[in-house]
This record gives C-alpha cells, sequence and structure tokens, in this order.
C-alpha cells in the first residue's frame, strides 16, 4: 500500500518542482524582500514589526492561491491525459491514489512553509518562525486538500476554483460573519434561520482563522494553547475532509 | 504543450506597421484626451464596529498594518502632497481612536497623532490631536504617558498654552503608576515655576520630600536643586522689594 501512495505523491511533487512553481515561490520571496525593505523606508516606528507582519500577510494569502491553482490545474491535467483513468484502472484501492495525491500536494506545502521559515528567520526570532510555518504548512494542507476533493468531484477547473477560493475566505472570515448575525434587529424568523444554518456550516469548517496570524511573529511568547489549537484542528479536519473524497471518489464511474 | 515558432517565418510588414500605428494612436489618446488627473479623496469614514470585525477575522495584525500604512499615507494622494489642513480632523480621531482599540500594544496611532498630526499649523487641528492624546491617556496611563508628555510640551510650546499643558502635566503627575519615570511627573513642577507659582511648588515638593514619597536618590537631589532655585528667586524678589 505504501509504496503505490509514495510514489503517487512523489510524482505529485516532482511534477510541481517541474512545472516551475519553485520558480513562482522564489519570485514571491524576492517580491516579499523588497516589500520589506520598501516598509524599512515607509515606517515611522515599529518598522521591524510591520516588515514581518506584512510580508507574512502576503507570503500567506499568495501561496494560498499558488497552492490552489497548483492542485486544481494538476489533477485537470490528468483528467485530460487520461492519466487519472488509468490510475483508476489498475489494481489499486481507489482510496491510496487520493491519499498519493493528497500526500504529494502536502509535500509542496511542506516545502513552501519551509522555505517561507528560512526567509523569515531573517526577521523575526526563531520559535515563532517555526511555529507561524507549522501553521502555514497545516493551512495549506487544509487547502490542497479541499482543491482535490472540488476537482475531483466537480471535474471543472472555474467551478473548483471559486469553490476552493471561497470555502477559504469562509473558513477564515466565519467568526466575523457569525458576529455579524447575533448584532441588534436579527430577530426575524429568517434571520434566525440564517444564523442557524451559519452556524451549522460552521461546525463542519476548520477554524482558519485560527491558524497561521501574523501577529504571533511580533510576540514575545506564543501561548501553547495556540499551537496545540491548531494542530488538533488539522488533524480532526484532515481526517474529516479525507473520508469525504475517499467515499466521492469511490462512487465514480471510470 | 507548447507551440513553437515556425522557423524561417516572419510576420509580415503591414502587420508590423499596423502595431506601430496602433501603439502612436493610443498614446496620443491617453496623453491629450483620455488622460484625467486622478481625484484627490476626502478621508472617508471609519467603518461600522462589524466591519472592522470583519476585516480583522481573517488576521488582525496584518490588516491592521495594511490600514495604518493607507492612512499614515493619505496625505499623499494623486502624485502631490495633501495639507494636513485640508484633513477632517474628526474623522482622523475616529480613525486612530478605532485603530488603538484594534490593536491595543501598537503605539504607531500615538506616534502619528503626537508627532504627525499635531504638527500641523493649525491651532484648532493641534488642540483636537492633543485633546485625542488626553483621552487614550485616560484608558492606558501606562502605554500612553510618554506621548502625553510631548503632548505637555507641545502645549506649551507649539500653542503656549500653559494651561493646557499643566493639565496634561499635572495628569501624568497623579498617576501612581510605577512605570511612569520621575522626569515625566516633574513636568509640572517646572511648568508651575514657568507659571510664577512658585509657592505652589514650594508645597508640592516640601510634600513629596517630607512624606518620603520619593526614594530615588537622584529624584530627591533634582527636587532639592529646584527648591533651592526658588528659594534663591524668592529672595531675589524680596530683596527688589526692599
Amino acid at each position: 500500500m505504501f509504496s503505490s501512495v509514495i510514489t503517487i505523491s512523489r510524482y505529485s511533487l516532482i511534477e510541481a518542482v517541474r512545472g516551475k512553481i519553485v520558480w513562482i515561490i522564489a519570485s514571491l520571496i524576492i517580491f516579499a524582500v523588497l516589500l520589506a525593505q520598501f516598509i524599512s523606508q515607509t515606517a515611522l516606528t515599529e518598522t521591524s514589526q510591520s516588515q514581518v507582519v506584512l510580508m507574512a500577510g502576503f507570503l500567506r494569502i499568495t501561496s494560498v492561491l499558488v497552492v490552489i491553482f497548483f492542485v486544481i490545474s494538476s489533477v485537470a491535467r490528468d483528467f485530460q491525459d487520461k492519466s487519472i483513468e488509468l490510475l483508476f484502472a489498475i489494481a489499486m484501492p481507489r482510496y491510496q491514489v487520493f491519499i498519493g495525491k493528497f500526500l504529494g500536494f502536502s509535500l509542496l506545502a511542506l516545502l513552501i512553509s519551509v522555505l517561507y521559515a528560512i526567509l523569515l528567520l531573517f526577521f523575526t526570532e526563531t520559535v515563532p518562525a517555526l511555529i507561524w510555518s507549522l501553521s502555514l504548512f497545516c493551512e495549506l494542507s487544509i487547502v490542497a486538500l479541499l482543491s482535490l476533493i472540488f476537482i475531483l468531484s466537480l471535474e471543472n477547473v472555474a467551478l473548483s476554483l471559486m469553490s476552493s477560493m471561497g470555502v477559504y475566505s469562509l473558513m477564515r472570515l466565519m467568526p466575523a460573519i457569525q458576529s455579524m448575525g447575533e448584532g441588534p434587529f436579527q430577530d426575524s424568523l429568517f434571520n434566525q434561520f440564517i444564523n442557524q444554518l451559519i452556524d451549522i456550516i460552521g461546525l463542519f469548517l476548520p477554524r482558519l482563522d485560527h491558524f497561521t496570524q501574523s501577529g504571533w511573529l511580533t510576540m514575545p511568547e506564543i501561548p501553547s494553547a495556540v499551537i496545540t489549537g491548531y494542530l488538533i484542528e488539522y488533524i480532526f479536519f484532515v481526517v474529516f475532509f479525507s473520508l469525504i473524497g475517499v467515499i466521492d471518489l469511490k462512487r465514480k464511474a471510470i | 504543450m507548447i507551440l513553437r515558432r515556425k522557423k524561417g517565418h516572419h510576420s509580415s510588414l503591414i502587420l508590423w506597421l499596423f502595431l506601430l500605428v496602433i501603439f502612436i494612436t493610443i498614446s496620443i489618446w491617453r496623453s491629450t484626451f483620455y488622460y484625467q488627473r486622478p481625484a484627490i479623496n476626502a478621508l472617508p469614514s471609519v467603518p461600522s464596529e462589524s466591519a472592522l470585525k470583519l476585516i480583522a477575522a481573517s488576521d488582525q495584525s496584518f490588516s491592521y498594518r495594511l490600514i495604518i500604512f493607507w492612512l499614515q499615507q493619505f496625505d499623499v494622494q494623486a502624485g502631490q502632497y495633501v495639507s494636513f489642513r485640508t484633513l477632517d480632523y474628526e474623522k482622523l480621531t475616529s480613525w486612530l481612536s478605532a485603530l488603538s482599540a484594534y490593536e491595543p500594544d501598537s503605539q504607531y496611532p500615538m506616534l502619528l497623532a503626537a508627532r504627525i498630526y499635531s504638527r500641523v499649523s493649525d491651532e484648532k487641528r493641534v488642540r483636537q490631536m492633543l485633546a485625542f492624546i488626553y483621552q487614550q491617556y485616560k484608558l492606558n496611563p501606562e502605554k500612553n504617558w510618554r506621548w502625553l508628555s510631548e503632548a505637555t510640551i507641545t502645549a506649551q510650546h507649539k500653542l503656549k498654552d500653559k494651561k493646557l499643558a499643566l493639565k496634561y502635566a499635572t495628569a501624568l503627575a497623579k498617576e501612581k503608576n510605577d512605570k511612569i519615570p520621575f522626569w515625566a511627573k516633574d513636568m509640572r513642577l517646572l511648568i508651575l515655576e514657568q507659571m510664577g507659582e512658585t509657592e505652589q511648588v514650594r508645597l508640592l515638593v516640601g510634600g513629596l520630600l517630607a512624606n518620603k514619597l520619593i526614594t530615588d536618590e537622584n529624584e530627591i537631589r533634582f527636587l532639592g536643586r529646584l527648591l533651592q532655585r526658588i528659594e534663591a528667586k524668592s529672595g531675589q524678589n524680596v530683596k527688589k522689594v526692599d
């Protein structure tokens, strides 16, 4: 089982590297360094904090987009050249294909996180940089998993892109959306129904607003509850989404 | 699959000429008829609390830094510097106040208030900014005492309003927080001395020394010298009267 999973994941990573995704990451890093330089010239105070916070925010948002685009375009190419059908046709359980793909994309997330951690070490302390990068890995891995589920299920690039970005925004903004619904004058039946619906959706989505906060990089000490919080959330939702993905994949006809 | 160029094939000269003509036409159109100088916008009102929550929800520090830079750069618009006199200081203080609450550990909004927006030559606007600093000091003396001490100096030297300076200096002196250094608390005594309220200074310093509220040797020496200076001054005044 492991050899086939590792082979699929290895080829997914090789595809990322050969597909010049490393160059995109490198250009993002260069842009982030230029941004830091610009901020050092503009900030009137708290220069180092502003540099590291704005760099980290920029890197997080762009890397999420890179992962979504890469996962969806990679699987869409597999659909186009029929290699996914080939994988389904050979004597290999579909869940292995799914896990192999997910592991490959997670390795890409790991590569991105490690590169960003190295960059951030020049601007902040080691421990906050490592905690932030670990969280970024978890966030990118969840995003890759969701994008994989969407493209395998919808088989349409535009729809999958929109869905992945939409769900990502929802995961990041869920508490704000919930708090907006709890304001005064929201007691009509329709509003109550919508609030209930949002709460139910919120139950089954990871709280990404607890992941990869730029503010951690300027904190003297990050509470350990923050790290355990996002790690538990990550493990729980990876298992949950993987099950959804595998069940959906098993139903698919070639 | 990547499409490669055919070897030995060149685009026709007519196409290249056509591209050149279009390029020149667009340049002329944009630079003469179509070009409009970007408008200078007024400072917008602070978004509602829920809108700010929505912005902050994703990544609070990141959005805070973006907003503070946007506000700081607001006087540079459409390639020109916009005078602070044209800024709506009511809205500006609301923005600074909202940003102070948004990221309570940051000193950035207070620095903008004390060193940038209170440097304007319009007295009314300076007073608005100083009032904002005083209000923020009352909310968090430990964090904002140094900005109030700067506001005291601005009130005294820029506005020449010793009463206002004394109000701020008294607020600093009365604060019991140990984090506020003696030099900031002593500003009240110096302003009183400059106002000619020597009797009040003598009483205050005497009270501080007699009650042994001050233990720092340098501070005791400074207050002793202040007392001596006041005594010498009042001695001279007595001689003049004689």
